[in-house]
């Protein structure tokens, strides 16, 4: 961490140092102003006030150029004759301007504005071409000291922000971070540029800083985004908007790129969380887009996060299919919250990060609301997931309320998760097997999978018609045994199976739609596993052309009846909200 | 796809184009399968840059209803790019235990299981790829006379980091 530098040769304080809280030198130079007259000295034996030359390796120059995005300060004026008072007012400067030079925003103090007129200064600032001003006063009462500051625009002298804070003055640099907080939210707001900054609020300096450096690295491309994201919400566990940012997939990072500067728009939206916000700013993305880009653009996972922050400011397109997985209750901002952090988490363990923080945030969603179903299904899928079974019982004994069709799912996945591959193999009750079969794939037990099979194919035969129970147990070899003897390297068993099932499905093999079950069966096959001798060119154009609706395909695939309690599970486990 | 392996890309790109007008309608378990389409003809035309960025867009479209295999490519793309951790990363979405998995990741589960195991190795982390060999080991013990070629080898790789 570099220290602040101060250069104390006559005229305006410049800092010189972008890290900010070198804080030990600014206090040793308070401490040292506050007690000025009282014979205090600098440690080099001078008067203060004290000096610092620059730290090596500095990437800044001495005097920081000023532009559009400098904010200059003047020093607060002290209200009374206090010597005292005048060197606390400097110095309060002083930090300000350092609290607010971050990313791409800056700010230096200026003495020159000392002698102007307070509404002069604006005129000033705009004339040596900086983007604001801000100025104050510094008042004694009693033990305390008040400062009041404000924000002004250089060009236009509108107000910005104005902060008033009050305090001991032994907490002088205590307050300056509070005062400069709201200061460097206002003021990083107003930069120009294609990304929305509203809706940034946390009452910490720190977690600011690490907010808007992180965006900063983010537009630069660098990787560190989410380190300095991390240390703002550890610095905030509260700020909603980095959170938001953590949730991003690690996918939609690299994704964004291909969206030019409209998908960092649509992203910086989501990391300002305030619906207004978005609700103006929203329009004017979509008006880019083409209507198939738009829905595409809305589908992405971490865009439903906009949909949770902006509690319904502006109409999500309906899907022409709706998903009730996908509606969201938006009336309780602290569950969202939340939720949005264990989505946050859940997306790190998919990129690879374990992380038990998914079910930290979930366990508090759940302290705030223990009906938030969405929380409570992603806890569940936690501790399945990492195996804790007196964790899993103990959630199982506290779950809200449910449907009766989840219910029975989330009882077969406890079961099965715990299940050993003796006692399911030794079960021959249909269901549960063909549940077990289903599940294992989630835990990569293909020798249970694979053990699994034959008392699905036997309970198949028992409990089916015979019209119908070929067609079931091809589709389960298909879905299910397929995958297992793939895995397990036991190529000559699955190119039979494939050779097989495509025999069964071919076209007159069966009443229900054999183009379709054709489609099925290619869409499903990997292609790269040379298991595919028996699909022929001429078998190519059957299929697109017999395909007339890949939706109702996709739904006979994914949810349909072949294993669709299973399935249900997997999609209510995933998606959802509070 | 099958079209793709048999290159026969005249009627892979009429399938992509009938996947892309029912992404239209089905945004959520079509739009993938449309990118993924065209990221497998992008792959077959030796285009991989945008093989890459469509695969990355599948995922990103959504994650639930990506198939692994565009996981899987991705994985294999990173580790061609010598993008190390991230073909680490991308593999282990495949090995890790997850209720996420849908059935068909398990067509790439080995092979995902030993890229994990090597760029583990690649990185020094050799516990860690010594423990993935063995998962690999394990899962093929019984594979076809075909695959064993490849089980010796990587007994033979376990034996020389972990020699006990």
């Amino acid at each position: 961490m570099q220290p602040a530098s101060l250069d104390a040769s006559p005229g305006p304080i410049h800092i010189t140092a972008v890290t900010r809280f070198g804080c030990g030198f600014l206090l040793a130079a308070t401490l040292v102003a506050a007690a000025d007259g009282l014979g205090a000295q600098c440690a080099d034996g001078t008067p203060p006030p004290c000096r610092r030359p620059a730290p090596a390796g500095s990437r800044r120059p001495a005097a920081a150029v000023i532009d559009s995005a400098t904010a200059l300060v003047a020093p607060l004026s002290p209200v009374g004759a206090d010597t005292a008072l005048r060197r606390l007012a400097a110095t309060f400067a002083a930090v300000i301007a350092e609290n607010l030079t971050v990313g791409d925003v800056r700010a230096r103090v200026a003495d020159d504005l000392v002698p102007l007129r307070v509404d002069q200064r604006p005129q000033y600032a705009a004339r040596v071409r900086a983007g604001a001003v801000i100025d104050g006063t510094l008042l004694k009462i009693g033990t305390s000291v008040r400062a009041a500051l404000r924000l002004r625009d250089a060009k236009t002298a509108e107000e910005l922000a104005r902060v008033t804070v009050e305090g001991s003055p032994d907490s002088l640099l205590t307050l300056a971070d509070r005062a400069s907080a709201v200061l460097l939210a206002a003021w990083w707001r107003r930069q120009p540029g294609p990304y929305d900054r509203g809706g940034i609020v946390t009452p910490s300096l720190p977690a600011l800083r690490y907010y808007i450096t992180a965006m900063a690295s983010w537009r630069r491309g660098s990787d560190d985004w989410r380190k300095l994201l991390d240390s703002a919400v550890r610095a905030d566990p509260e700020f909603l908007a980095a959170w938001a940012w953590l949730a991003l997939p690690a996918t939609t990072n690299v994704a964004a790129s291909m969206f030019g500067d409209l998908m960092p728009q649509l992203i910086a939206i989501m990391g300002g969380i305030d619906p207004d916000s978005a609700r103006r700013a929203l329009p004017r993305i979509v008006g880019r887009v083409s209507p198939t880009a738009r829905q595409e653009v809305f589908r992405l996972p971490s865009l439903d996060l906009i949909a949770t922050i902006s509690a319904g400011a502006f109409p999500i397109p309906t899907p022409v299919e709706p998903d009730p997985y996908r509606a969201w209750d938006l009336a309780q901002p602290s569950v969202d919250h939340r939720y949005v952090v264990a989505v946050a988490a859940r997306h790190a363990t998919l990129a690879g990060f374990p992380d038990t923080a998914a079910d930290r945030a979930a366990r508090a969603a759940l302290a705030l609301d223990a009906d938030c179903v969405p929380a409570w299904r992603l806890l569940f899928a936690e501790l399945l997931d990492r195996g804790d079974s007196a964790a899993v019982r103990a959630l199982w004994a506290r779950r809200p309320k449910l449907d009766s069709t989840e219910v029975a799912d989330l009882e077969q996945a406890n079961v099965i998760r715990f299940a050993a591959p003796a006692w399911i193999a030794a079960d021959t009750s249909g269901e549960r097997v063909m549940t077990a079969v289903f599940l294992s794939g989630r835990w990569n037990r293909f020798h249970v999978m694979h053990a699994g099979f034959p008392a699905v194919r036997r309970a198949a035969q028992e409990q089916l018609p015979a019209s119908m129970h070929q067609r079931f147990t091809t589709m389960m070899g298909l879905m299910q045994h397929l995958p297992a003897l793939v895995a397990l390297g036991f190529r000559d068993s699955a190119r039979a199976l494939v050779s097989n099932a495509a025999a069964a499905l071919a076209p007159g093999a069966g009443p229900v739609g054999t183009g379709d079950q054709v489609s099925a069966l290619a869409a499903w096959v990997p292609p790269d596993s040379a298991l595919l001798p028996t699909i022929d060119s001429a078998a190519f154009e059957a299929i697109v052309t017999s395909n007339a609706s890949l939706q109702r395909r996709s739904q006979g695939i994914f949810g349909g009846n072949v294993s669709g309690g299973a399935l249900g599970l997997h999609r209510r486990l995933w998606i959802g909200g509070c | 796809m099958l079209a793709v392996v048999a290159g026969n890309l005249r009627t892979a790109g009429r399938a992509a184009a009938l996947l892309d007008s029912a992404a239209r309608e089905d945004s959520v378990y079509v739009a993938p399968l449309a990118l993924g389409l065209h990221a497998e003809i992008a792959l077959a035309r030796a285009d991989s840059v945008a093989a890459e960025s469509l695969l990355v867009a599948a995922l990103a479209t959504s994650v639930t209803h990506a198939p692994g295999r565009y996981r899987w490519l991705l994985a294999q793309r990173y580790a061609a790019t010598n993008h190390a951790e991230l073909a680490r990363r991308m593999t282990h979405t495949l090995t890790m235990p997850s209720q996420l998995h849908r059935p068909d990741d398990a067509f790439y589960y080995a092979p995902a299981l030993k890229l994990e195991a090597e760029l583990l190795d690649r990185q020094g982390r050799t516990d860690e790829a010594a423990a993935a060999y063995e998962t690999f080991l394990a899962l093929r013990a019984g594979a076809d006379a075909s695959l064993q070629g490849e089980v010796a080898v990587v007994r033979a790789r376990l034996a020389q980091i972990r020699p006990d």
